[in-house]
């Protein structure tokens, strides 16, 4: 079940009923918690079974760090926590992956191997809820969090369906203090969730899955293409993947909202960056702030990282490239990333601060940057190595063989869709909604819903993120 | 923004009424506004209906319309039909608005567009409805073919077959929910809009012109072969795409075997005194109808009839001898009369190789043939209408 399929709806607003009308928050959070695996179930329910494990585990830990002060004991209870988490991922998420890449280099080496069958299926939303869980039990050897006395408690920070399965990946030391009380539904601002919602269902539904054909379309046979459809491609494509997972995250914000719970912002308009350090501080932020927290920080406080830094950047970066995907090309991603970071790291510490606050160097910076994040968009989203290299190498030259065209007219929806998304950086009309009377604003969302239904796929596709 | 805080506190919470007239008052405007965008879109590509209702629109006089399947788009010659009738003193004015793939439930929709056109030389319509057609398979309910029979009367008719059905419970809420989702996606008018801007955003000037000529094909076939509405297949596979001709190709595989092995069976059952079997080897049954079924033939019939339009149906000649839901209902009384041309034993030449195109349909010489047999039934029909044909 996706947020954009039409069950959704009904599912949530049963959900939401209910959830108002239970006075007692015990019953409230129990009754989110089942429908929570319900919503999960739907996808497949054998691997709930994981996020009950990961839940049950990771409260375990938490109670057994917080109840001792050895240090050795504190870090025994975290590697339990850390191995079982990362076990699920490396099991599930990346023991192909392993097995493949062993495969090849032994290839190389000169030895046959034939590779073993594993036909593992991946669960939605592994990469996320095995992450909350391991910041749960970090933060809490870190003593910046205390334990969740409740297991309800943790296992809906764990389970909580409008973040489980494609984030904003959220932290206990946000989310728990929510869960002590029942929550007041005049707190809520309903009808910034709803047009949040709305908003989200637009990037999500109309934009996305309007532009993936045409990104399909082209990666699927690069070779026949113009260089106008080779830059036309890779924007599209960078348009895609932020409207798909930026508008699942809005939309989940908004679900979230609506029943009470705050989720913390994942996208602050990152293709507006003058560069790739304000990027990253702009994109997924819930996972950029992960890394930051507990890999990068951590790795550059070790006795081998602490005077080198730059290694544990590059590091965070490629684990963060591997995060997004069990394969080669997302490892590269992560790698352009970090060789990015570190120029710009250069650069800054090269260059006078009075130089940077130059509006036409942050308008150079951000056409560099754009350029920059379309070459490693051609990673994330080619089927395969070679064909992302072919495309990357056409792109940095401003050449390609082909001689047909993507779109003649696709160039100006891009152009409309860049003027939108300035307008809604600048806050045009943020906050119009407020000003509107009751009747006014119920008429206004009433007929936009309409107009935007028509602009939708009929068969959801599902979300880009969802792979991961 | 911060849509969880106690200082939305201040904005008042309204009261239950309020907040209830609120949603409803959201729920009409989507509604209203989804009705207009009804009225003002051109309709959904792929639905054949739309180019039959807008000739009859553009030509009056009909005084005999064929509703149905390709049973009837495939096999019902107007031009001839019309010569029959004449021949024996009857003129008529006939037209095909056969539509391929058009079962009982969109047979009762396309029928009550067809009289909601105001036709006042509508004398005859006759019908074909070969199953009640409330099972969707597959993606169906998210095309924009099923979505647009989906208003709300024939999605009640649908809940009703679904749930009078002898199914299992899993099964029925399966169909509930598909039946749904098509009456959702109407009402939502889900995504018409995009149907029209996507051809014309996506793509070179090139794909365009591709994509353009395969929709004027798409309407030339559905205008029929001189305009009257009806395509037989030998000349459809002249008109149609390589994709087209591709569907059309593999659906004929083995069907000769199949039609040999049923004359046979014929012959054999001739000799021998024994009752015919379908294809499966199964004795041809009349299925048993539930109430919700035969109200839905009833309504067929009373919905002409309130209209002063008399109603007949039709059974086209089929390999596979299973399907009997009309000739159920000619059993059941709730049918006023059946122009029926299933039957090998009465009819073998529509059964033969040489005159059919597949197990389902006839070919040009077949349809022809079919007609005049239609054209002689019809005629005896009426002067006996109400008795049987």
């Amino acid at each position: 079940m996706i947020f954009t399929e039409l069950r959704f709806a009904a599912f949530f607003v049963l959900v939401a009923g209910v959830t108002w009308a239970l006075r007692a928050n015990g019953a409230r959070k129990l009754w989110l918690l089942l429908c929570s695996y319900a919503f999960y179930a739907a996808w497949d329910w054998r691997f709930l079974s994981l996020i009950v494990g990961s839940t049950l585990v990771d409260h375990l830990v938490g109670l057994r760090i917080h109840a001792s002060d050895d240090a050795r004991v504190r870090n025994r209870w975290l590697t339990l926590s850390l191995v079982a988490n990362l076990g699920l991922l490396g099991v599930f998420k990346y023991l192909g992956f392993f097995v493949d890449s062993g495969v090849e280099l032994l290839g190389w080496l000169g030895l046959d191997v034939g590779r073993p069958a594993l036909d593992i299926v991946l669960p939605v939303g592994i990469s996320f809820y095995t992450f909350q869980t391991m910041s749960y039990s970090i933060d809490i050897h870190a003593r910046r969090l205390e334990p969740a006395r409740s297991l309800l408690d943790l296992a809906l920070f764990v389970g909580f369906f409008p973040q489980l399965v494609a984030g904003p990946i959220v932290r206990a030391r946000a989310f728990l203090p929510q869960l002590a009380s029942a929550r007041r539904f005049a707190d809520v601002d309903v009808r910034g969730c709803l047009v949040l919602f709305l908003v989200g269902f637009v990037k999500k539904a109309v934009v996305s899955d309007g532009i993936a054909r045409s990104v399909d379309v082209y990666f699927a046979m690069p070779d026949v293409f113009d260089t106008g459809s080779t830059f036309l491609a890779v924007g599209l494509y960078a348009v895609q993947i932020y409207c798909d997972f930026s508008g699942y995250s809005d939309m989940a914000i908004a679900t979230a909202g609506l029943l009470g719970y705050s989720l913390c912002l994942n996208f602050d308009f990152p293709y507006f960056a003058s560069d790739i350090g304000s990027f990253w501080r702009r994109w997924h932020m819930s996972l950029s702030t992960w890394l930051r927290d507990y890999l990068f920080i951590p790795l550059s406080e070790t006795r081998w990282l602490s005077r080198a830094p730059i290694l544990a950047l590059v590091i965070t970066m490629l684990l963060g490239g591997l995060w997004h995907g069990a394969d080669w090309r997302f490892v590269i991603w992560g790698g352009l990333h970090g060789f990015a970071l570190l120029v710009h790291r250069g650069w800054v510490r090269a260059t006078p601060s009075g130089w940077r606050r130059a509006r036409w160097l942050a308008v150079g910076g951000t056409v560099l940057t754009l350029w920059w994040l379309g070459l490693t968009w051609v990673f994330f989203r080619a089927p395969d190595i070679a064909t992302a290299l072919y495309v990357a190498k056409h792109y940095l030259l401003f050449e390609a063989p082909g001689n047909v065209t993507l779109g003649d007219r696709m160039p100006w929806v891009l152009l409309g869709l860049a003027v939108l998304h300035a307008l809604a950086w600048r806050r045009v009309l943020a906050g119009a909604w407020d000003r509107l009377p009751r009747w006014g604003f119920a008429v206004a969302y009433g007929s936009a819903a309409s107009l935007v239904l028509t602009m939708v796929h009929p068969q959801a596709a599902p979300f880009i993120y969802f792979q991961f | 923004m911060d849509l969880v805080s106690a200082t939305h506190r201040a904005r008042g919470r309204p009261s239950l009424p309020a907040a209830v007239g609120s949603v409803l008052l959201g729920a009409l405007a989507f509604l209203v506004t989804g009705a207009l965008l009804r009225a003002v879109l051109p309709p959904p590509p792929e639905t054949p209906l739309e180019t039959k209702l807008d000739h009859l629109r553009e030509h009056r006089g009909y005084d005999v319309l064929f509703v149905g399947s390709s049973s009837v788009y495939r096999h019902v010659d107007p031009a001839l039909f019309d010569e029959l009738t004449a021949a024996a003193g009857r003129p008529t004015r006939s037209y095909n608005l056969g539509v391929p793939a058009m079962s009982g439930l969109e047979t009762l929709h396309a029928l009550r567009r067809v009289l909601d056109l105001d036709l006042p030389e509508l004398r005859w319509v006759v019908l074909d409805a070969r199953h009640p057609g409330y099972m969707l398979a597959g993606e169906n309910h998210l095309t924009s073919r099923v979505a647009s029979w989906h208003d709300l009367p024939t999605t009640w008719w649908a809940v009703r077959l679904v749930a009078d059905a002898p199914e299992t419970v899993a099964w029925k809420l399966d169909q509930l929910r598909r039946h749904l989702t098509a009456f959702a996606y109407r009402t939502g008018n889900v995504g018409r809009l995009r149907e029209l801007l996507e051809p014309r955003l996506e793509g070179n000037p090139q794909s365009r012109a591709e994509h353009d000529a395969e929709a004027e094909a798409n309407r030339v076939m559905e205008r029929g072969r001189a305009g009257d509405g009806f395509a037989p297949l030998d000349w459809a596979m002249g008109q149609a795409t390589a994709l087209q001709q591709r569907f059309l190709y593999e659906r004929r595989m083995g069907w000769e075997a199949e039609a040999d092995e049923m004359l046979a069976g014929v012959e054999a059952a001739r000799a021998g005194g024994w009752p015919l079997l379908d294809y499966q080897g199964e004795p041809r049954a009349v299925q048993e109808l539930t109430e919700a079924e035969r109200d839905l033939l009833r309504t067929l019939v009373a919905t002409a009839e309130q209209r002063g339009v008399s109603v007949v149906f039709l059974n086209a000649p089929d390999v596979r001898q299973k399907e009997f839901f009309v000739r159920a209902g000619l059993r059941d009384g709730v049918v006023p009369g059946l122009l029926d041309t299933d039957d090998p034993e009465l009819y073998p030449a529509l059964f033969h190789r040489r005159n059919r195109f597949d197990r389902d349909h006839l070919n040009e010489a077949g349809a022809a043939l079919y007609t005049r047999v239609l054209a002689q039934r019809f005629l005896v029909h009426e002067r006996t209408a109400g008795g049987r044909p």
